[in-house]
């Protein structure tokens, strides 16, 4: 695996052979090793465990080591409600409490859960070193809102002074815990500010792009990449997003695709994003995630798009539907094979009265198109090869979804994957080429 | 025995807007008038004192833990939580007050999940609007815009306060959504039984609350950021026609400019809407069966050759 090697040619805007392919896997590692949130956020075993199974089971390029936006709120004194299947919530926000700016400390490496994220980087450093690590750190924005409270809305307006101090010490902590996570071994660090969403242009520009510019010019003085995430209605900060000079930016559902890449690209910065975290990914199926990861593949394109869901994935997404959009990722025939079947709704499945002879055997090989799909051609062949043996006893027909007709064969099958060998009607041999006496066998049994 | 699915009315609104007030004014109108049931942030500032509920009646509380910064990625957890409580609780209604920074619309998508699905469906989004607060900056505009444009019902509160801006608040929430009903208020005191008159279901003023004529309805969320042709948009919403029985929502159309869709059943309105952009929200009310995925139907009558 050379997930970096990839990633940093995405960042680049270079041509990559595959969009890289970065699972934003918080709590869910939670979830792939059986333990709760608080008990996976608080202990670096399990967040290395959880990180392990996810990079088995879902191959990614990229992986954040702890997707948690709360750990420098509660290292500066905000209260924290924990809950089983969620990341943390601030509930309390010291400087809306009396707290004084001034008695705010930077914080260091021994603070709060900064051992526990550090510790967990540094192992996974050590054990996927071709695997890009993502230090996450809380934006200087959102950070400040969670010392600061709703308070900060009004002060942009009231008192500007005052959230420019509060955006102030908020970037230093950022920079801090950016030197921390790149010291441990992270690669790419990326800037989650979500609460950005909630403003306008030109508050953007005034409070939040000095403090981002400092954070992503620091990261750059290190020789590592930077990403600016950003979730929810912020398609108007997108420019000014880039003006901060990331090498990267990060969107979710709520902006368009399209429009991304077309502003990131033209300002030189590469972009990713934004497969469906809640209709799709949590409560659709495998066939939803699939046309959903191959929609977001043809939209971003191989340069400079990083395929990821738009923020942190929740805890119960199901297994199945990330293994779906990994399989996109890397199997050009299954996305050409969802790009034919994305047709399939408006079609009505093949009458079959007729297509079964007595005394005979039907063979239906549903394929993309044998003729330039390798897995359907060896298939095609295994099966004829096999049903020679058998003469005219054995009707061998290929079935293309590339036409209707083959489609609708599909459907009337109930075949799900391409390549599929159905022996009368019943689904036999799918996507793995069977040897030659197992295809005899299943003939011998349908005849008998 | 069929049990009929639980309006859910939505509360939105800017910090200090009167969400609170609205939500008792809500309560005490709703007095004997079946059982409505509460869902709120445990965290929220503006949290009630669960007291002072209980001295307007017997309420049920359901309490999340979102904390004060609400995010879309936390809504999974959410969704156990409030089928637990309406098979435990078994309202006639609910109602949500929302965190100012929650998006409503992806409230209503969570509302898909299969334990919601048939249960409970997002009958009416109220939006409370400081008339005082609204125009003094920019920033907090920003903040709301997006609540205000899925709302169905816009209450301009505080006017007692606010002579002078009252005017100018209602212009600029006109503009940005026109098809609203803007009502002024103060401390949001407004007629809740316009509450179904989104719908187009029931004559004004009538309230069926927990009344057997209620229907049996659920609420569909299609979002999708990619831009969708007229034509195409047509024929998604023939194939529906049927089972639709009211939408409405923004469509980000070929171009990138956005349309007001609304409709009831398959009599559709497509209104251009000016300086607006982002992604397609429709909320959909009707009644299609477990086994449709309306996203899906969408997705494919709109994007799929």
């Amino acid at each position: 695996m050379e997930g970096l090697k990839l990633l940093e040619r995405a960042f680049r805007l270079e041509e990559t052979e595959h969009a890289p392919w970065v699972p934003f896997v918080g709590v869910h590692g939670g979830k792939l090793i059986g333990v709760d949130a608080e008990a996976y956020l608080k202990s670096s075993k399990n967040i290395i465990e959880g990180i392990s199974k996810a990079v088995e089971m879902y191959k990614p390029d990229g992986i954040p080591v702890v997707f948690d936006l709360q750990i420098e709120a509660e290292i500066l004194g905000c209260r924290l409600a924990w809950s089983k299947e969620n990341p943390p919530a601030v509930i309390s926000h010291p400087l809306a409490e009396g707290v004084k700016l001034s008695e705010l400390q930077l914080p260091v490496k021994t603070d709060g859960r900064f051992p526990v994220e550090l510790e967990a980087a540094s192992r996974l450093r050590k054990k996927y070193p071709e695997l890009a690590l993502y230090g996450l750190i809380t934006g200087p924005f959102t950070l400040a809102l969670h010392l600061m409270g709703t308070d900060i809305f009004m002060n942009m307006f009231e008192d500007p002074d005052r959230v420019n101090e509060v955006m102030n010490f908020c970037t230093r902590v950022g920079i801090r815990h950016a030197g921390m996570l790149i010291d441990a071994g992270c690669d790419v660090i990326a800037v989650v500010d979500p609460m950005t969403s909630q403003i306008d242009p030109d508050s953007f520009k005034t409070f939040v792009s000095p403090s981002a510019g400092l954070i992503f010019d620091f990261v750059r003085a290190k020789n590592k990449y930077s990403s600016f995430f950003v979730c929810g209605h912020a398609q108007q900060n997108i420019e000014v997003m880039c003006d901060c000079d990331p090498d990267n930016i990060s969107i979710d559902e709520n902006i368009p695709l399209d429009y991304v890449k077309e502003i990131a690209l033209s300002k030189g910065i590469s972009f990713g994003g934004n497969l469906k975290l809640t209709s799709v990914l949590l409560l659709g199926n495998e066939q939803d995630s699939r046309k959903e990861a191959v929609t977001c593949l043809d939209l971003g394109g191989n340069q400079g798009f990083i395929l990821a869901p738009g923020c942190d994935l929740p805890m119960d997404t199901p297994e199945s539907n990330l293994v779906a959009v990994t399989e996109m990722v890397y199997d050009e025939y299954s996305r050409q094979v969802v790009r034919e079947m994305k047709q399939s709704s408006s079609l009505e499945p093949l009458n079959m009265e007729g297509h079964w002879i007595e005394g005979k055997v039907v063979i239906d090989v549903i394929t993309l198109d044998s003729s330039s799909c390798a897995p359907c051609q060896y298939m095609m062949e295994a099966v004829k090869q096999a049903a020679s043996d058998f003469g005219d006893r054995v009707i061998v027909t290929e079935y293309k979804i590339k036409g209707k007709d083959g489609i609708r064969m599909m459907l009337s099958l109930g075949v799900q994957n391409v390549p599929t060998t159905c022996i009368n009607g019943k689904v036999s041999f799918i996507s793995q080429i069977p040897p030659k006496s197992e295809i005899v066998k299943a003939i011998e049994n349908a005849l008998s | 025995m069929h049990k009929m699915s639980i309006p859910l009315y939505l509360v939105t609104g800017f910090l200090g807007s009167g969400k609170t007030s609205f939500l008792k004014h809500f309560l005490g109108q709703n007095q004997g008038k079946g059982r409505v049931a509460i869902i709120q942030n445990e965290f929220s500032s503006v949290n009630i004192d669960g007291r002072e509920i209980q001295q307007l009646g017997n309420y049920r509380i359901l309490e999340i833990n979102n904390g004060s910064v609400f995010c879309v990625c936390l809504l999974g957890s959410f969704i156990k939580s409030l089928a637990a409580f309406i098979d435990d609780v078994k309202p006639d209604s609910l109602i949500m007050e929302a965190s100012g920074m929650s998006d409503p619309v992806s409230l209503g998508q969570i509302l898909l999940a299969p334990e919601l699905k048939n249960k409970v469906y997002l009958a009416h989004v109220w939006s409370v609007v400081d008339a005082l607060n609204f125009s003094r900056s920019i920033h907090l505009r920003n903040r709301i815009l997006h609540q205000l444009r899925i709302a169905d019902t816009i209450i301009i509160n505080k006017t007692d306060l606010a002579a002078f801006e009252t005017e100018v608040v209602m212009d600029e929430v006109r503009k940005i959504n026109p098809f609203a009903r803007i009502v002024k208020a103060t401390y949001a005191q407004v007629d809740i039984k316009e509450r179904n008159r989104a719908l187009n279901l029931f004559p004004v003023g009538e309230d069926t609350e927990g009344q057997s004529s209620r229907p049996d309805l659920e609420s569909v969320v299609i979002k999708t950021a990619r831009e969708i042709s007229r034509g195409k948009l047509e024929h998604f919403i023939g194939k529906i026609r049927d089972q639709n029985i009211r939408c409405k929502g923004h469509v980000r159309i070929t171009g990138g400019k956005q349309v007001f869709l609304q409709g009831v059943f398959d009599d559709f309105s497509a209104e251009p809407l000016a300086g607006s952009t982002g992604p397609t929200e429709l909320v959909i009310l009707g009644n299609f069966g477990r086994g449709v995925n309306l996203q899906n139907l969408f997705e494919t009558s709109c994007f799929d050759d």
